[in-house]
């Protein structure tokens, strides 16, 4: 406890310390996904060849510089797949998505990539798995200065020389949010970042979030299947999901029945998830998490999630 | 309900970051308890367990002089016991020769420049035939490792050559390059190319996909991927592919030197069989193993340093 604690003030005072143009030397870009669908050849053997497996379909979605834009969906639903498809990590099958204005094609160097598990390099120490993240071009004293910074930033400073098998989870997920943060990036994409995370240091990880992004204001698409974080973090939230009639088993099955008749009759139907609902959340941040406003939104997510509201949803453990 | 799973979650997490879970009673106050103890004593136990490394060399199996003592014990035995057979007569001296005329053929042996010589062409033939082969493996490994193209056009004639017995070489490489160095270097070179070869294309088919994506992410590609993602993450197996080769090459030092040659310890074995020179042909044996033995040690080390930094 009191090591925790003093990680979570040492990153509060550094981010005062810290001359305000140096973490924000970047501006936010705007993302634009226009008609993006995204569908994976089948791997079932009987399926043969040609079957597709539609996993996203006609997500058209505006996000703003600088907004933090939470992507919820229940699991499988392709939220990873859109993010990875913003990052440049995968491409769409149709539609298509611009970056400030301009589309993206293979890796992008304006995006950096959080995920869910830290994949930091075991070989490197914390430090130079930070340096990874830099930009192409950086000078190496800029770019020590830069990973100190940020090492400051996340509470790692002490653990620069460590290696990543020595440090804990919540840890290595910090210094991994880190390199992110090395690229500048105008858009941050994290999928499920915390998600591996236990509650406590997931809370502590969400407000350092908070605190990153008021010192760096970048664009941020964050991937989750965690309501409250959502509710949280976000200015917005859109739900990805399937219409009505269009479950995901319904679907593969269908898709599998139709592949053994006919090959060719699958894309015709619309199957694959899209955007559900999108709303705005109201209030600054912090908010508070017991609040009654993000109550009644947290059980219409959930609706919308497929989780029956009960007459009342338990606030534990917030 | 998710935030039921969550709870059930975080116990999960501290089962396996403790190896028991004081909090998994329902309680609210007990869960919330021991789940603010568990990053910070986590963070502390890892800071023990890095203080604690130095320490740990006082543990007697971690001293040089305990495991060299004991490492020597067999061979010690084992140099009494044939002492011991050939001065009861066990065995004639024809078959087993006395340890101290395997000495005494050593000492003449070097007395008339012979032993240096055979020694030292035959490491030399060892170290440059391992040296080109291992340097061929691992470009060859790296090439059908990372791209499926050249797996599908190098892979299947690579499977061929490599099922081809060592001996079966003899014969075409002594009509081509004539019983000089370069047949002899040539074999070992193929012998070895192959295991590594194989343990690095085998590495890097299985390197971390995650790990490789991370770096692309990051805006990595091409040699700069390979040279500081995908080569560092197989470096251990290359090191026992090295190894592996080592032995190898000199495996097929000896059936160079036994099939066609004028000096090195193969043909001091082939020599000393038709001279019926036992104690010389002893002298080999143990002249290779010790060779061997000493060559593979140094890899070794280079193994445990490689173990260290990139493991």
């Amino acid at each position: 406890m009191p090591n925790a604690t003093t990680t979570r003030t040492g990153a509060a005072t550094s981010l005062e310390a810290l001359p305000g143009g140096h973490v924000s030397t970047n501006c936010a870009f705007a993302v634009e996904f226009v008609g993006v669908g995204r569908a994976f050849a089948s791997e079932k053997k009987r399926g043969a060849r040609g079957v597709m497996y539609p996993v996203l379909r006609d997500v058209s979605l505006t996000v703003r510089p600088g907004e933090v834009l939470a992507i919820l969906g229940t699991s499988g639903c392709g939220k990873s797949t859109l993010l990875r498809i913003a990052g440049g990590l995968d491409s769409p099958s149709v539609g298509s998505v611009r970056i400030d204005g301009s589309p993206v094609a293979g890796i992008d160097a304006r995006c950096a990539v959080g995920f869910q598990e830290p994949r930091l390099l075991p070989w490197r120490t914390v430090a130079a798995n930070v340096t990874l993240g830099l930009p192409a071009g950086t000078s190496r004293a800029v770019g020590r200065n830069r990973v100190a910074e940020l090492l400051e930033l996340v509470g790692l400073s002490g653990f620069a020389e460590h290696r990543p098998r020595e440090i804990s989870g919540g840890m290595a997920q910090r210094a991994s949010l880190a390199r992110a943060l090395a690229r500048n990036p105008g858009v941050l994409l994290l999928d499920e970042p915390f998600g591996a995370l236990d509650a406590l240091t997931k809370l502590k990880m969400q407000d350092l979030l908070l605190d990153v992004h008021v010192a760096a204001p970048t664009t941020i698409l964050l991937v989750t299947h965690d309501v409250d974080e959502a509710l949280q973090l976000a200015d917005r939230i859109i739900l990805l999901g399937y219409e009505d009639g269009t479950d995901k088993e319904e679907g593969t099955d269908v898709a599998d029945r139709t592949a053994v008749a006919d090959r060719t009759a699958v894309a015709d139907r619309v199957y694959g998830a899209t955007v559900l609902q999108e709303l705005t959340v109201p209030g600054a941040r912090p908010r508070d998490r017991g609040s009654a406003e993000l109550a009644e939104l947290r059980g219409r997510l959930l609706a919308g999630l497929g989780i029956a509201a009960k007459s009342t949803i338990p606030a534990f453990p917030y | 309900m998710p935030p039921r799973d969550k709870l059930t979650n975080s116990g999960q997490e501290r089962r396996g970051l403790l190896g028991a879970s004081p909090g998994q009673s329902v309680g609210p106050g007990a869960g919330v308890r021991s789940r603010v103890d568990v990053p910070a004593a986590t963070e502390r136990a890892e800071h023990l367990e890095d203080g604690a490394k130095r320490p740990v060399g006082r543990r007697l199996s971690a001293r040089a002089w305990y495991v060299i003592g004991s490492g020597a014990i067999l061979p010690i035995i084992l140099v009494a016991a044939w002492q011991l057979t050939t001065s009861l007569g066990i065995f004639s001296v024809s078959q087993v020769p006395s340890p101290e005329m395997v000495w005494l053929a050593g000492i003449d042996l070097a007395k008339r420049g012979l032993l240096g010589q055979y020694v030292a062409i035959s490491t030399q033939r060892v170290l440059i035939g391992f040296v080109v082969g291992a340097g061929l493996g691992l470009g060859f490994g790296a090439l059908v490792g990372l791209s499926r193209a050249s797996d599908i056009f190098f892979a299947p004639t690579l499977g061929a050559i490599r099922a081809v017995p060592s001996l079966a070489w003899v014969p075409l490489l002594i009509l081509w390059l004539k019983i000089g160095e370069e047949s002899k270097i040539t074999l070992i070179v193929i012998g070895a190319f192959f295991p590594v070869y194989t343990t690095v294309a085998t590495a890097l088919r299985h390197v971390d996909r995650q790990l490789v994506e991370a770096g692309r992410a990051f805006g990595l590609k091409g040699v700069k991927l390979f040279a500081l993602v995908q080569l560092p993450a197989v470096i251990p197996s290359v090191v026992s592919g090295l190894r592996l080769a080592l032995a190898q090459a000199w495996l097929f030092l000896v059936a160079a030197e036994l099939i066609a040659s004028s000096m090195g310890i193969g043909f001091l074995l082939i020599d000393s069989q038709s001279n019926g020179r036992v104690d010389r042909i002893f002298l080999a044996i143990i002249l290779l193993a010790i060779l061997g033995k000493l060559t593979d040690a140094i890899v070794g080390v280079f193994e445990r340093w490689a173990n260290r930094k990139w493991a």
